[in-house]
């Protein structure tokens, strides 16, 4: 007999497998760029003046990197653990995915034309990320938390 | 657009994106009422910091606001703090630190006029052991009445407070009065070695060792210029005298707010993040500081002025106890100080009595109000008839920057070129060899040389003057201020300069001013050098060590020449100068030894020394303006005739 919630589970297992490999890939991808804007001794992103720039971009690298591998380790045990439902589930899911592209994206918006110490107004999308992170992983500790019936 | 609406507009966005993800899992009404919750929520809060962000307005009473330091700047502006920071601004003011320190002070040894002094180090604290300066006015005193005292008592001093890292480093002791006092010996950056102070300035040398520190604070002299928002705070006694000092700074040095106004309230207002935006977004910056380039021209140019001009404090707008200066960046200066265009106006202004033996007065100005000093640049531009007739066209901001990359004159790039004239002389560039009657390529034809010659005298050398003017011989031949010309055409004399004036456009084509036959027919370099007074003599003296001079004269006569001349000189820095064109045009070696500071005796023989050396060396070109006998060498007679009508008075540029 088929368990909706079983091929939910299994579906979304496999679309975060998918999203955090590439972004995982992309990410890193990003780290290489900016290790290599390191290694040519570029201004537009070494420079004191674009310090701001320096440190959004490291941080939408770092973001983005480790939560790729957040949405992986989400796809390892969504279908191992935890007891949801078909609406918790959904919700938990594109919460972590919105935060794999807000947050980064924030960061890396906000380091293209900072001013006086001031990131670009693209930065405003962390805030948001950050608050569908935080909701998203309290739906999975929330999940992991409770008892099934079985239990 | 505001930043709010920009905030909006992107959660609003953000909303669309998410709703149907978030519609797939709880429904799409719930979805739609959480997004909109969102947005009020994250928008609302926007709205309140925007709400509680005071508007964009310059503070109610600027000199209510305080001080930030750099730091604090740095938090925010890391790429102007850095350019700052490579200023010599910043380190005109400094405390005693290992990092701060120029001068040699490994256990080094200086001695001027028999008299030792110690340069030594401890740990990271530096001290000067030098002769104790009471004991050296008891022996003054002995001595003024015929007697004699022992060996000298020395004393040791630490170094608290550095003025100076570019050309010079003077040392400041701080006394148990609060009173930093200058110390006698000092350090030439330049030259790379210790000078006594008698050696520095441009004044005659007296017998008193502490004569030039004497009475000297740190406190008085160098507060006001060479740091931010000083407040001298003197402890006055019952009778009005000084019994010390609680002097305060907001910055040692000069730092971000001497031009950009005190930052406090910048600071506190832009803690908001929404007013940042606002303020980024409103493209007009934030008047909650000064921001130079956008005030009106005179305005701008009196930041500077405030301290590259002439000034004498309005007492009545100066807090009387306090002595802090008023004036902040963005206002009037004349509110608050008198201008002056020459000493004698500064002593009237002081209600300063002249002493008979400082005729003339002047160590300052030139007879024509042109500056002699520097820290007097702003006087000299606004005297230019480019400046008066610019419309507001020419500012120090035209040639000048304060966060460039040259941290030695502070000029925009291509500003050493004639593009700095070009950017209101245009018309000048296809014709510049016609104008300037010297090949287009050459030092003749840079506009700065002609109009903006080495006429200011500090810091062991010459400057240029900010006077724009057109050469002519009046000013030599009325007042001793040597002509552009005759600063590069050394062995020519003012009447052969006056002739070929006259051929220039716009001029009669006949000499206008009349010149005495000495005038026409010797050096003018020759003639001020041997009876100018001192200011003539060290600007001219300076100017031989000048390359364009020396190719455009020749130097093969400087030797025979400056040897006769130099050592007669009772100004040290004259004869400073004067050895120094001698090294520069012949070399170290050739030019030595000579200690432009040593007594008198020791001086004659290295002079001798040097005069036979370049006496054996008799020059055979024809030169019509230079004193010859036709041996080829110096005419003794005649020079001996110039030294003996020399106008010599007594005068001091403390610069």
């Amino acid at each position: 007999m088929n368990d909706p919630l079983a091929d939910l589970r299994q579906r979304l297992a496999r679309r975060h497998h998918l999203l955090g490999w590439w972004a995982l890939l992309i990410f890193l991808s990003l780290g290489i760029g900016l290790e290599t804007l390191h290694g040519f001794k570029i201004g537009f992103y070494l420079d004191r003046a674009n310090e701001v720039r320096r440190l959004l971009w490291t941080l939408a690298h770092a973001h983005g990197t480790l939560l790729a591998l957040v949405n992986i380790a989400f796809a390892l045990g969504v279908t191992q653990f935890g007891v949801w439902s078909e609406r918790r589930l959904k919700v938990a899911s594109f919460f972590l995915i919105d935060a794999l592209v807000l947050l980064p994206a924030g960061f890396f918006l906000g380091g293209i034309g900072p001013s006086e110490g001031d990131p670009s107004l693209g930065v405003l999308l962390v805030p948001i990320g950050a608050l569908f992170l935080l909701a998203g992983v309290g739906l999975v500790a929330w999940s992991a938390t409770l008892k099934s019936k079985q239990e | 657009m505001t930043a709010l609406v920009w905030v909006l507009a992107l959660l609003a966005v953000t909303a669309i994106l998410v709703v149907p993800q978030l519609a797939w899992g709880i429904g799409r009404v719930r979805a739609v009422v959480a997004a909109v919750l969102a947005v009020v929520l994250l928008g609302g809060g926007w709205w309140l910091l925007e709400r509680a962000a005071l508007p964009l307005a310059p503070p109610a009473e600027w000199s209510a606001v305080g001080s930030v330091s750099s730091e604090t700047c740095a938090k925010c502006h890391p790429d102007h703090y850095d350019s700052w920071h490579r200023t010599y601004h910043r380190t005109m003011t400094r405390d005693a630190t290992p990092e701060n320190v120029k001068g040699d002070f490994d256990n080094a040894v200086y001695e001027y006029l028999g008299q030792k002094t110690w340069l030594t180090r401890e740990g990271d604290t530096f001290f000067m052991k030098t002769v104790d300066a009471d004991w050296e006015l008891r022996r003054a005193q002995i001595a003024g009445r015929g007697g004699q005292t022992g060996p000298p008592q020395n004393a040791k001093l630490r170094i608290d407070r550095l003025v100076g890292s570019h050309w010079v480093q003077e040392y400041m002791h701080r006394d148990g009065t609060g009173k930093f006092n200058r110390l006698p010996v000092l350090y030439h950056i330049v030259e790379k070695r210790w000078v006594h102070s008698h050696g520095a300035f441009l004044a005659p040398e007296p017998s008193d060792f502490w004569a030039k520190c004497r009475g000297f604070a740190w406190n008085d002299t160098c507060l006001y210029c060479h740091n931010t928002g000083p407040t001298k705070n003197p402890i006055q006694g019952s009778r009005g005298e000084t019994l010390g000092y609680k002097t305060e700074v907001a910055e040692l040095g000069i730092s971000c707010e001497a031009c950009h106004g005190p930052g406090a309230e910048h600071v506190s207002l832009n803690q908001n993040p929404a007013r940042r935006f606002q303020a980024r977004f409103a493209g007009n910056g934030d008047p909650s500081v000064v921001h130079p380039e956008r005030l009106p021209v005179h305005r701008r140019d009196e930041i500077c002025a405030r301290c590259h001009g002439a000034l004498v404090p309005k007492n009545e707008m100066w807090n009387k106890r306090t002595h802090h200066d008023p004036f902040i960046a963005g206002q009037e200066l004349g509110k608050f100080n008198h201008f002056f265009h020459s000493e004698a106006e500064q002593h009237k202004l002081l209600a300063m009595n002249i002493r008979p033996e400082d005729e003339p007065v002047d160590g300052r100005f030139w007879a024509d109000g042109t500056p002699l000093t520097t820290a007097l640049e702003y006087n000299g531009m606004a005297l230019s008839a480019c400046y008066e007739k610019g419309h507001g066209k020419m500012s120090c901001l035209s040639c000048h920057q304060m966060h460039g990359d040259d941290p030695n004159f502070m000029l925009k790039p291509g500003m050493k070129t004639n593009d700095a004239c070009y950017q209101c002389h245009d018309d000048y560039r296809d014709q510049l060899a016609s104008h300037s009657r010297h090949a287009a390529d050459s030092s003749g034809s840079l506009c700065y040389n002609c109009h903006m010659p080495h006429q200011v005298y500090s810091l062991f050398t010459t400057h240029r003057s900010h006077r724009i003017q057109i050469p002519d011989v009046k000013e030599t031949s009325s007042a001793g201020k040597p002509n552009a010309c005759n600063l590069c055409h050394l062995d020519k004399s003012l009447g052969w300069t006056q002739e070929q004036l006259a051929r220039w456009p716009n001029r009669s084509g006949k000499p206008v001013t009349k010149l005495s036959e000495e005038e026409k027919t010797i050096s003018s370099a020759v003639l001020l050098l041997a009876r100018g007074d001192a200011r003539s003599r060290a600007i001219v003296a300076a100017a031989f060590s000048n390359p364009d001079a020396q190719r455009a004269s020749g130097s093969d006569w400087f030797g025979p020449f400056l040897t006769r001349l130099m050592d007669e000189d009772r100004y040290p820095i004259v004869r400073y100068l004067a050895h120094r064109g001698l090294r520069t045009a012949h070399g170290e070696a050739e030019a030595g030894p000579y200690d432009y500071l040593a007594a008198a005796a020791e001086r004659a023989a290295q002079t001798r020394a040097l005069r036979q050396r370049f006496d054996a060396r008799p020059i055979e070109r024809k030169m019509p303006f230079l004193p010859l006998t036709p041996g080829g060498l110096p005419d003794d007679a005649i020079l001996n005739r110039l030294l003996k009508s020399r106008h010599d008075p007594n005068l001091t540029i403390n610069e």
